[in-house]
């Protein structure tokens, strides 16, 4: 028969076992913040796309990417990827700041192959970026090969571009964030500072 | 008779490796050679063929050294009226610097085109340097030298017009290509293409004349069979090692280049600086 001693010592014992498991979340993951200039070393740099670190419209840490696209077929951002298994993780997301009064259709190409796929077998998805602050999210499960009902393997990610397609002015953009979220975040309200792309549609 | 195990015949190869070696490493990779080439193309002999037209390829510049200063010297020397400029100027992930003054220091009377290689992507930020001054889309003001990054110019010449056409050499694709044949197909007359790739001539579907002039092989550096290349995953080595290819009315030149790269040897491959005669 177990004694009020020993019931209290068993429960100090169940409650440093519970205390000792870890009940966080686990962490998102961060692709680029670009705090350093050792980040404008990771990406690939292409003819019409210029970059430089700013601290004007940081939505993380101090500084922020800004772009500058010329006329040209896409000019944008090709980021080196630290993290290409995306598979336990819930949504992409980055921050976009426009500061001309200007909307601009911008795209998101995401490859699951090295190979580089045609159009049908990637995703490419059209969003709007809206004069001022943009947080754009993308649900992983709605990553669909445009051209066939395939969701692209999230564990293999090979690389993602995004891009202003065919700019006929010089446009400059902000882009902050780029991270992979493990939640879905809930009651997401769809104004010009919190968009959604949700559907990868051959746009 | 043997000395420590190892007899005469032993001693004799060994002896013969290390003279190979120390020829292929000291002393091949800096005889630069002047490599005339004759080219049947009347088009192009109408309108270049009393031009002076000179190649430089993969010259994979550390540092400006002696072999640098010494293809400055022949081109200097040769008045070129045209250089082409195949590709790799810089070693892997090395230093920009130096290949971009040797650039400064390379002149011609009508102009200088050139596309990029691959080890000019290898540090994808520097490689802007090439056209650009750093963190500025103004052009730069360092050199003169014209780079074609997947377009054409064309140029009008007292004898006629002259297309030159560039195809990049950067392995990262746009992110939507365009595929398909990298000449424009109006392009006809005295056309050049410059690649740094051989392997791109096979990308040219139609037979026009043109000639193509291409590097990246080095010429293998060392004479292996193609079939050794071949398997080591260099393919371009097999199929067009050095010298001039033709299929139909088109050609492809392909330059053994300037530098080295992975193993810093040459043996009966030297550099050279070639200049091209055409002739109808």
């Amino acid at each position: 028969m177990m004694t009020a001693l020993g019931k209290l010592l068993a429960g100090l014992v169940l409650l440093a076992v519970l205390a000792s498991c870890d009940h966080r979340a686990p962490e998102d993951a961060l692709l680029l913040d670009f705090e350093s200039d050792a980040e404008l070393d990771s990406l690939s740099w292409t003819c019409r796309t210029l970059y430089s670190l700013s601290r004007e419209h940081a939505t993380h840490g101090s500084q922020t990417l800004k772009m500058e696209l010329f006329p040209s077929e896409a000019p944008g951002l090709t980021p080196h990827l630290a993290i290409t298994d995306w598979s336990s993780f819930a949504e992409l997301s980055f921050d976009i700041y426009n500061p001309s009064q200007r909307q601009y259709r911008m795209g998101l190409r995401i490859d699951d192959r090295r190979d580089y796929p045609d159009f049908g077998d990637r995703y490419n998805k059209g969003f709007e970026i809206r004069p001022g602050s943009n947080h754009i999210t993308v649900p992983l499960y709605s990553l669909v090969a445009s051209g066939a009902n395939r969701h692209l393997q999230l564990g293999h990610i090979a690389r993602m571009f995004l891009f202003l397609p065919f700019p006929r002015e010089r446009a400059t953009l902000y882009v902050d964030a780029v991270k992979l979220t493990r939640s879905a975040e809930q009651g997401r309200i769809l104004t010009p500072d919190h968009q959604t792309a949700e559907k990868g549609g051959g746009e | 008779m043997t000395i420590k195990g190892i007899n005469a015949w032993q001693r004799g190869i060994i002896a013969l490796l290390i003279l190979l070696a120390v020829y292929g490493v000291l002393i091949e990779p800096y005889r630069v050679q002047v490599h005339d080439v004759p080219v049947k193309d009347p088009s192009l002999a109408k309108v270049l063929g009393q031009a002076v037209v000179v190649q430089l390829s993969d010259l994979h510049i550390s540092s400006m050294g002696p072999r640098e200063r010494r293809v400055l010297k022949i081109v200097g020397d040769l008045r070129p009226d045209i250089v082409f400029l195949t590709g790799d100027y810089v070693a892997w992930k090395g230093a920009y610097g130096p290949a971009l003054d040797f650039l400064s220091q390379l002149h011609a009377k009508i102009g200088v085109w050139a596309v990029m290689g691959e080890y000019d992507y290898s540090r994808s930020r520097k490689s802007c340097l090439f056209c650009h001054e750093e963190g500025s889309a103004s052009l730069t003001r360092r050199h003169q030298v014209h780079f074609l990054k997947d377009r054409t110019e064309k140029i009008r010449l007292p004898q006629g017009d002259l297309s030159i056409t560039g195809i990049d050499g950067d392995e990262e694709p746009p992110a939507y290509p365009s595929g398909g044949d990298p000449v424009p197909p109006g392009e006809r007359g005295a056309v050049i293409v410059l690649a740094h790739c051989p392997l791109n001539f096979d990308r040219i579907t139609d037979d026009r004349s043109l000639l193509m002039l291409a590097g990246d092989t080095h010429g293998g550096q060392i004479p292996l069979p193609g079939l050794l290349f071949r398997k080591a995953g260099y393919e371009k080595n097999d199929l067009y090692s050095q010298g001039l290819y033709e299929r139909g009315q088109r050609r492809l030149f392909v330059s053994r280049g300037i530098g080295t790269s992975h193993l810093p040897v040459r043996l009966l491959r030297p550099p050279e600086v070639v200049v091209f005669h055409f002739v109808p």
